[in-house]
């Protein structure tokens, strides 16, 4: 328990955790990375992170794009605390800023990913309980079907449709408005 | 999007929309099932809690209960779809609507009815003893429905009060129906000064429930703490712009404070209630919109009356004689809706539209009325 004392959180913050793959790769991140995933957190106050956290249902490649998330997203916070005390409201503001600009093109950048890798991604982010990754790559499943027909749909995601004629013609009888 | 966990967290984040959720519902079975479950249908509405789309208004217009729809295609529900031609003649009235479903008050049958525009169903039940008599002080003056989001329940409140000013010291009674039990609560009582608006609906601001009481110089909110299952009045700003012809509407602000609407001429004063740091509430000001500089209204369109409101996304329906204009609080949004001669209550109507509760097996809504 450690590591939840509220003393030296610059020490805290510097400590390293060592992340292993279901592939067995190992990655070494701070804290402060790490603890963006509440699952790591959780293990971290728990005080149960000692020789590495194994990730069994993350493969390396996706924990490497996973790891890259938290850091940028972890260091944009820290940024953020840290410029309010040294910076007029007007810099702090334009600094605030930029930070969000700079953090929203990554993110864009990000998503440019094939469709296995984003289904990849949100597993692992629900796995590790990462909530801003979660939430960016689900929005953009979610995006994806936006003004698209069922059909278009189960064609995009090898969905097969397996509602008989009887239960697709009866929410086609009574919602018959939206679909002309 | 084999994963059974995930489909959820992506589905939540479809747009709210009826058509985005109706066509959604058509993909597959598992879709289908997931966008009418309860459980589902509830994270649906607290991740959208803002953009929950008003879907429309209902009125009550010479015994019949008309939907007007306020999307546009192909969002927009037909009318028909929603109306309802008979209930008039059965003596049902509208009464409010919350959470998507709606309370209809029958006084011929002393009857309330919880009714579900959706699906259709319609759960009623007796208005309780000492509600349901024939003089007024012991019949029904106003009612509130709540669904309840964290358990499948909705509870009914009642109230009644004793004559103004002919009794000595007049009461005003509530009695609270829990779906849960099936049974009415005991009865809770206050001190009052003024008559509740008949036929007023109720806002729902924070934990508690708001009625305008209508006071010759006295007015004032009742509020009903849900919570604490307590009643109390609550002062009016002093220093409005108010006179005999104003209207008024009670609101629910943006930080979930109580407010309210107060219409004068042409131009509207909204106070917001604001608790000091010694943890008095007292009302600010919190801003005046001069309607006829807003609406291009003519000199000569003296009297504008407040005919509705949407707690949900703050849009305030004012009457006017060249149209019903329905105006965002906070934006100025404003839509001039159609021109009419009748004044009328307007309620509208903010709910999803899913299909595929036949198949999933009820809506939240449904499993509420299914459960008395």
């Amino acid at each position: 328990m450690a590591s939840a004392g509220s003393g030296d959180e610059k020490a805290a913050a510097a400590a390293m955790i060592t992340l292993i793959s279901s592939d067995n790769e190992k990655f070494e991140v701070t804290e402060a990375t790490a603890t963006l995933s509440q699952t790591i957190r959780h293990m971290i106050e728990d005080g149960c992170t000692d020789g590495g956290v194994p990730l069994p249902n993350v493969t390396s490649k996706i924990l490497a794009r996973v790891i890259e998330y938290c850091k940028k997203h972890a260091t944009a916070a820290a940024g953020e605390e840290g410029s309010s005390s040294s910076f007029s409201d007007a810099a702090f503001l334009e600094v605030d800023r930029a930070f969000l600009e700079e953090l929203e093109e990554f993110d864009d950048a990000f998503l440019e990913v094939d469709r296995a890798t984003l289904f990849d991604l949100i597993l692992a982010a629900n796995y590790l309980d990462i909530k801003g990754l979660l939430n960016l790559t689900c929005q953009k499943v979610a995006d994806s079907v936006k003004g698209k027909t069922p059909e278009q749909i189960r064609e995009m995601y090898n969905i097969v449709n397996d509602l008989t004629p009887e239960e697709e013609a009866e929410i086609r009888r009574e919602t018959q408005w939206a679909f002309e | 999007m084999d994963h059974e966990d995930i489909l959820p967290e992506i589905l939540v984040r479809l747009s709210p929309r009826p058509s985005s959720l109706l066509g959604a519902s058509l993909v597959c079975k598992r879709w289908s099932r997931l966008l009418a479950d309860p459980y589902f249908l509830r994270r649906l509405r607290a991740h959208h809690r803002w953009e929950i789309p008003l879907l429309g208004f209902f009125t009550d217009e010479f015994g019949f209960l008309h939907f007007t729809p306020l999307l546009e295609p192909p969002d927009r529900i037909p009318s028909e779809r929603l109306s309802m031609g008979t209930y008039h003649d059965e003596g049902w009235r509208f009464h409010e609507c919350r959470h998507g479903i709606a309370l209809l008050l029958n006084r011929k049958l002393m009857e309330l009815a919880v009714w579900d525009p959706v699906t259709g169903e319609k759960c009623r039940l007796a208005v309780p003893p000492g509600f349901n008599g024939p003089e007024s002080r012991v019949t029904v003056r106003a009612a509130a429905l709540l669904c309840d989001d964290s358990k499948q329940a909705f509870s009914v409140v009642v109230l009644r009060h004793d004559e103004i000013p002919k009794d000595d010291k007049p009461l005003v009674f509530t009695s609270v129906y829990e779906s849960k039990t099936g049974i009415w609560g005991n009865l809770i009582s206050a001190p009052i000064t003024s008559p509740l608006w008949l036929g007023k609906p109720s806002i729902l601001v924070g934990n508690s429930l708001c009625w305008w009481l209508r006071g010759y110089g006295d007015s004032g909110i009742l509020e009903f703490d849900l919570e604490r299952q307590s009643l109390v009045v609550i002062d009016t700003p002093v220093d409005t712009h108010a006179n005999p012809y104003s209207s008024f509407q009670i609101l629910r602000m943006e930080d979930d404070s109580l407010g309210l609407a107060i219409l004068s001429d042409v131009s509207i004063q909204l106070w917001e209630r604001k608790a000091n740091s010694g943890g008095f509430a007292k009302w600010m000001l919190h801003k005046t919109i001069e309607l006829d500089k807003l609406l291009s209204l003519l000199a000569e369109s003296t009297w504008l009356v407040i005919q509705g409101y949407d707690e949900d996304g703050n849009w305030i329906f004012v009457w006017t004689n060249i149209g019903i204009f329905m105006i965002q609080l906070e934006s100025m949004q404003f839509r001039n809706l159609f021109k009419t001669h009748f004044v009328n209550n307007y309620h509208p109507y903010t709910n999803f539209y899913t299909a595929g509760s036949r198949i999933g097996g009820g809506s939240i809504e449904a499993e509420a009325l299914n459960s008395t």
